[in-house]
């Protein structure tokens, strides 16, 4: 029997319109960047929306971090802090964050039931469970797709640090994958020496005539999306710098902080007021069996300042209320201290830190009971992690693509997004 | 604004094309096709039999040229074969041309390619390369084996056959994963993809169960890859496995299924006690090989081409690869909300293919020559509208889908019905299956403890062996020196050495006869293993006689559950394809309508416009004259009004005057009389003098008055008149203004309804167009624009750029000098046809790394279906500004650019352009574009070539295969 859960999405139908206008207007205006198109306010709404992940690679403790239990058998040394949320504490390692928590929601209630790095990290970062013989896309790819900027010759889904294309896409295709950032403007991105721009705008002109009269006769969405990825590419080599973090004045770089999560940082957002809908920036390592307290004041340090000087700039520049923002890991360590002061791996009990975008800001989902053993109040997993990431962003979740004529959900159809922490 | 002007250019469009409708639609009795007659002749009557909507001309010959050597070789043609194609005059030079380019190594290096990317989804090198792959399809084809053997070969390899490694790609590259083997199976052999029904029956579609999903999954559960040392390649190894459970997690609904592939029924595997299910027993580094394979089974029921999906799948995708498109598509969604565009045509395809033994080449052979392939991608112009039929058609389709949805509704009882009773069944069984299978793991144990014991007994022979050996050896020794030491006696040492050597037989001896017993407990212990293991099986055999007719009621009621389902697919699947076509029909009758609305509109509005326009500029000066009338008819009045005042005013005076002189006249008179009465009073006498001279006076004014007063009175009637005459004036234009008002407020009106009429229809025709221009393309009424792949992609612009040719020359050249021909040699054809293949070969391997950076960029994700588009920045990029693209186009020799330049001639030039990379003729207007392009560039002409070469590249028409 037939479920309705899913329900057919349009997207497509959408897109192809989108792109007869807006290359009919480049070709009329004859220049390039005139692709304004009309478009339906929801999706364009939607078009602002982008997505930040910072992922804590290995695993942060959300006892030295969103969830403290001071004072207990599992605490640890460190005190919990008064955040800008009254009511609301959270570890002293995050002074600066504590600040920003009235622009921030924490969900406490986590259980993905794993304890492995690799299925933890795909759990996260793909909202369902690693399933034999089956790839879905990343999340990254998932929000390159649905919140598409179809002017933007920018790729949608990046990764800092990072190197070549990845594939993660899965059936979304190779378009969507994640680009690591290298610091360097992208292959092909330059002019030959010996082929002038004036040289270049002549043939380039000769080809979009031979293409009109091609289209006088026949045309699709795929001869117009091939068309439009030439217009993308001559707009992209105008934009080299945006992939080039040293164009940042020295002062932006002391403010965020002269190591590497700081630069990073930086980057993501350059990459984002160049209106890139994913970015995800990597910190690691906090997979810390050993002197689990020490490294997270030394990690944690860097990412305070980091992080906290990010969200101060979103929201000073009011990027905030378009951009989620997620801080994870693959799982949160043992509430248990082992011998050697270190906390193991831990998806039974554990918190993600999110806001900006759709996300209701200054609040707090779920509970752990008062050792942080358990979750005892409003359990969830990836899977809902995962549509609520999608929803703050003003996507129907539960929505399908449509892929060659394959329909393809979104997120795990099992599951829904955390809706009380949506505005 | 934008979408308006994009509105304008199609509708420009659609003018141009003076696009007329027409339905065809044969429902009813057509003679069926003779036997006798070719397949692609009944490929043809039942295209034409099913067809809805306008169709498609026959394609002109460079176009099929074009169309056909990509859809056969993965390439473009070369301009000395579109030449040659367009020298030729014979009526059969398209069969010829088919049957030329089929006998070509590119045709099995392209079908080579085809089978690998349908098959592998760009999935190889982990165990075995995708070259050797490639080269062994390649090998396949060439020998002309039939398809369903390249599917035995592949579904039975266990990697073992180191001459037929390459079979074992398609199982080692999935790492033997089972689920990713049961979506793959489903996928490339029988059109279904039953990934979503691993965990619950599909969510989307009825026709997907996840009781296929298991059944599937049940031949290839128990296949691992065995690769116990990592130097030696990996191979596929099979244990014995049971049935396979699975519980719905929507439904909750357990179930069991032994293997069976979907729409069939459950093998009926061969029973084994337990204990001797085996050729080869599995042991750590030993490779079992059980006495029944279910992958073997696999392999060979998947092969007979019994199942009608694995038909169906493969025709589908063959059909496919020649006209861009399945009929069925995407090609692995066959169900029965996504029927074929052309069921009975699918069916054709099926069973010839069946009949032909699954021979490739001649079904391709067959697609390439009907008129059905060879159809234009254009709309055509000259079919006369007949949508009349449509309503009696649309009738006929409606009614079926109503009763056939009716039919649905009471098979789907009967199917639910059904599987409550095979659900009973199961129940029924499970208890006998849980006491098999405690049976069966008792009885396991036991085989294992056989094993033990049966390797215990080697161990104890080889070492009772060893030492018996032994100690016969030492035994002959010292029965020889006790030998030597008796006929020299006396010899102490001798008789010492006799007697140790005794001593050492002896012990040796009694260590033997201990290994001996301990061999001899051993091979009891293995009889005793031997019996407590048949007393094992006695169990079981007892659990397998009390499950056994409860499996084969559970068999019966799958089959009956199965039955229905398919039934209810085929039923439901005649709907959806009568309901498609009703859709298209209905969509080109709306089209059609919109057509004639704008036909009939569009130059009503074109006439009436202009004279509503005038009449409205009419209206505007005649309100103009109104007015001016009015003001002039105003003015008048008021002359006349001023006229008649002073003529009044002239009047009273002239009165007044009148009455003093009558008053005078009367005091005069009464003065004279009464002065000739008193004489003498001289006053009086005075006062008549006096008003004698007043009366004189009196009678001047008077008269002056009576000039002035008839002056004015002449005045005042012309006045009166003008007056008259402006009113009049003034009617007249307010009568012809109101007029004027009425008409043109008529006409704005009619041509505001017109414009309506118009704007509607444009808009209709927008959306329908696409609609019909998909659906017609679905139905191959005309040809699919389909995307070149990858491969297809960089071997064309190898082949326009000319650099094909160069690499082929360039390895003739090499391999004349390395290993030259003898003049006797050069003479014979077959020799030489060698050596062209042989540099052909050497081409195609060092090219292929150029390739391969397209494969790269145009891609799928490895494992993903491949046949979805995308166009990225980074292409474009590759494309527009790669080092690869440039060099290719840098004039050099007789590559493209380089006869190019060569050329004076605009109009040759632009040919040889047009040629080399469209396969056609330009046009009047492109040529004239080539010559300006020349002529604006003529300070570099090298540059002007490269840039225009690369724009034709770059072009839609260069991407797309049409």
């Amino acid at each position: 029997m037939k479920c309705d859960y899913s329900c057919q999405t349009s997207e497509h139908l959408i897109a192809r319109r989108q792109f007869l206008g807006g290359i009919t207007g480049g070709f009329v205006a004859g220049g390039l960047g005139a692709l304004t198109t009309p478009v339906f306010s929801e999706q364009l709404k939607r078009n602002n929306m982008r997505v930040l992940v910072v992922n804590l690679a290995g695993g942060l403790s959300q006892l030295e971090s969103w969830d403290p239990k001071p004072k207990t058998d599992t605490g640890g040394p460190f005190r919990a802090i008064q955040t800008a949320v009254p009511g609301t504490q959270i570890c002293e390692l995050l002074p600066k964050t504590a600040l920003h928590m009235d622009k921030l929601s924490l969900v406490r209630s986590i259980n993905t039931k794993n304890n492995d790095h690799g299925k933890g990290s795909y759990q996260m970062t793909h909202g369902r469970n690693q399933m034999p013989g089956t790839e879905y896309p990343h999340l990254g790819s998932v929000c390159a797709k649905a919140l598409e900027r179809s002017d933007s010759p920018l790729p949608g889904h990046i990764k800092v640090p990072g190197g070549s294309r990845g594939s993660d896409a899965a059936y979304l295709g190779p378009k969507y994958a994640s680009v690591g950032m290298t610091g360097k403007p992208p292959a092909n991105s330059e002019r030959a020496s010996n082929l002038t721009e004036s040289a270049d705008a002549l043939r380039n002109s000769f080809r979009r005539k031979v293409n009109d009269q091609f289209s006088l006769q026949r045309r699709t969405a795929e001869t117009d999306v091939y068309t439009q990825s030439y217009e993308q590419a001559l707009q992209l080599m105008e934009k080299r710098d945006v992939f080039d973090v040293d164009k940042e004045p020295a002062s932006e770089h002391e403010k965020y902080g002269k190591f590497d999560l700081g630069k990073h940082c930086l980057m993501a957002r350059r990459l984002l007021e160049n209106d890139i809908p994913f970015v995800q920036v990597s910190h690691s390592n906090y997979d810390t069996h050993n002197e689990n307290f020490n490294f997270h004041l030394e990690q944690l340090g860097e990412f305070d300042q980091a992080f906290s000087t990010l969200i101060t700039d979103l929201r000073e520049r009011g990027m905030l209320e378009t951009t989620l923002v997620v801080v994870m890991s693959e799982f949160g360590r043992t509430p248990k201290i082992n011998a050697r002061y270190g906390r193991d791996h831990w998806g039974s009990a554990w918190s993600v830190c999110l806001g900006g975008a759709k996300v209701q800001p200054g609040a707090v989902i779920g509970k752990t009971n008062e050792n942080g053993t358990k979750v005892i109040d409003r359990e969830v997993d990836h899977g809902h992690l995962f549509h609520t990431y999608l929803s703050a962003v003003g996507l129907e979740s539960s929505d399908s693509f449509d892929i060659g004529g394959r329909e393809q959900p979104m997120a795990d159809p099992a599951r829904g997004p955390i809706s009380e922490l949506i505005a | 604004m934008f979408s308006i002007a994009g509105a304008n250019t199609r509708i420009v469009t659609r003018v141009a094309l003076t696009l007329t409708l027409s339905v065809w639609f044969a429902f009813g009795e057509i003679p069926r096709a003779a036997a006798d007659d070719s397949l692609h002749a009944r490929i043809d009557q039942l295209s034409d039999r099913a067809a809805v909507g306008p169709r498609g001309a026959i394609v002109d010959d460079l176009t099929f040229l074009r169309r056909v050597t990509l859809d056969l070789t993965g390439q473009i043609p070369s301009i000395v074969e579109a030449r040659e194609f367009l020298a030729d005059e014979s009526p059969d030079k398209r069969t010829r041309t088919v049957d030329r380019l089929m006998s070509s190594p590119a045709f099995y290096r392209h079908l080579a390619v085809v089978f690998d990317v349908m098959l592998m989804e760009r999935r190889g090198d982990k165990h075995v390369k995708s070259v050797e792959f490639r080269a062994w399809l390649q090998d396949f084809f060439q020998q002309k084996r039939p398809y369903n053997e390249l599917v035995h070969s592949l579904l039975s390899a266990d990697g073992t056959d180191e001459k037929q490694r390459a079979t074992a790609a398609f199982f080692l590259e999935r790492d033997v994963e089972p689920n990713l083997l049961t979506r793959d199976l489903g996928r490339m052999f029988f059109g279904i993809d039953l990934q979503c029904a691993q965990c619950h029956d599909h969510p989307l579609i009825d026709d997907y169960h996840q009781t296929d999903y298991f059944g599937t999954f049940s031949f290839v559960n128990q296949l691992t890859v065995f690769q116990p040392d990592a130097k030696k390649p990996a191979l596929i190894g099979e244990t014995v496995s049971g049935q396979s459970e699975f519980k719905s997690v929507f439904t909750e609904r357990e179930a069991v299924t032994s293997p069976r592939l979907p729409g069939d029924v459950e093998i009926v595997e061969p029973v084994f006690t337990i204990g001797d299910e085996y050729t080869v027993r599995p042991a750590k580094t030993v490779r079992p090989v059980p006495k029944f394979s279910r992958q073997i089974r696999l392999a060979e029921l998947i092969s007979s081409g019994q199942n009608p999906l694995f038909r169906r799948n493969i025709v589908n995708r063959l059909w496919g690869m020649m006209m861009g498109r399945g009929l069925v598509h995407p090609v692995d969604q066959h169900h029965s909300e996504n029927p074929a565009t052309n069921p009975a045509l699918l069916d054709l395809l099926s069973d010839e293919f069946a009949r032909a033994n699954y021979n490739v080449h001649s079904l391709l052979r067959e697609i390439a020559l009907s008129q059905t392939y060879q159809r234009s991608w254009q709309l055509p112009s000259d079919l006369s509208p007949s949508v009349d039929a449509a309503e009696k058609v649309l009738a006929e389709l409606n009614a079926l889908i109503t009763s056939n949805n009716a039919r649905v509704d009471e098979k789907q009882a009967e199917a639910t019905a059904a599987l409550e009773e095979l659900d009973k069944a199961l129940a029924e069984a499970r208890p006998l299956r849980t006491a098999l299978q405690k049976a069966v793991t008792a009885a396991q144990a036991e085989a294992t403890k056989l094993d033990t014991a049966t390797t215990a007994v080697t161990t104890h022979q080889g070492n009772f062996e060893q030492k018996n050996s032994a100690a016969v050896a030492v035994r002959a020794a010292a029965a020889s020196a006790q030998a030597a030491s008796m006929s020299i006696a006396g010899d102490k040492e001798l008789t010492a050495s006799a007697k140790l050597l005794d001593t050492k037989a002896v012990k040796l001896e009694a260590e033997a006869a201990k290994l001996k017993t301990a061999l001899d407990a051993s091979i009891k212990a293995v009889a005793a293993a031997e019996a407590k293991l048949a007393e094992a099986n006695k169990p079981v055999e007892a659990a397998r006689a009390a499950l056994s007719p409860v499996e084969a009621k559970v068999r019966e009621r799958r089959a009956t559950h199965v039955a229905l389902r398919e039934e209810i697919r085929k039923t439901r699947e005649a709907a959806r394809h009568a309901q498609r076509r009703a859709r298209f029909l209905e969509t080109v009758v709306k089209l059609d309508a919109a057509e004639k609305s704008l036909a009939d509109a569009g130059p009503q509005l074109a006439s009436a416009e202009p004279v509503s326009k005038a009449t409205e500029a009419e209206y505007v000066a005649a309100e103009k004259a109104r007015q001016t009338s009015e003001s002039q008819m105003k003015a008048a009045a008021s002359a006349a009004t001023t006229g008649k005042a002073e003529l009044a005013s002239l009047q009273r005076r002239l009165n007044g005057l009148q009455l003093a002189d009558k008053s005078i006249g009367e005091s005069f008179l009464a003065a004279s009389a009464a002065a000739k009465l008193l004489s003498s009073d001289s006053d009086l006498s005075q006062t008549v003098v006096a008003l004698t001279d007043a009366q004189k006076r009196i009678g001047g004014d008077l008269s002056e008055m009576q000039t002035l007063v008839e002056a004015q009175q002449v005045v005042a009637l012309k006045l009166q008149e003008q007056l008259a005459v402006s009113t009049a004036a003034f009617e007249s234009a307010s009568q012809k203004a109101d007029e004027l008002k009425d008409r043109s407020a008529e006409l704005a009106a009619t041509v505001a309804k017109l414009r309506g009429q118009v704007q509607q229809a444009k808009l209709t025709i927008d959306e329908s167009s696409d609609k019909v221009v998909l659906e017609a393309s679905s139905h191959f009424n005309i040809a699919v624009v389909e995307p070149l792949t990858p491969e297809q992609l960089g071997w064309s612009i190898l082949q326009a750029s000319g650099q094909l040719e160069r690499q082929r020359a360039a390895e003739l050249a090499k391999l004349n000098k390395a290993k030259p021909l003898t003049s006797e040699e050069q003479k014979d054809s077959a020799k030489t046809a060698e050596r062209n293949r042989e540099a052909d070969d050497a081409m195609y391997k060092s090219l292929s790394a150029n390739v391969a950076r397209f494969v790269t960029l145009f891609g799928g994700e490895k494992g993903q279906p491949q046949d979805a588009f995308f166009a990225t920045v980074e292409q474009a990029l590759f494309l527009a500004n790669g080092g690869e693209i440039r060099n290719w186009l840098a004039p050099s020799g007789d590559n493209l650019t380089g006869r190019l330049l060569k050329l004076e001639d605009p109009k040759a030039l632009a040919e040889e352009l047009y040629i080399s990379t469209f396969t056609r003729q330009p046009r009047a207007d492109e040529i004239v574009e080539v010559t300006n392009y020349l002529e604006q560039r003529k300070d570099d002409r090298s540059a002007a070539i490269q840039e225009m070469a690369w724009a034709l590249l770059t072009s839609i028409e260069f991407r797309f295969n049409r």
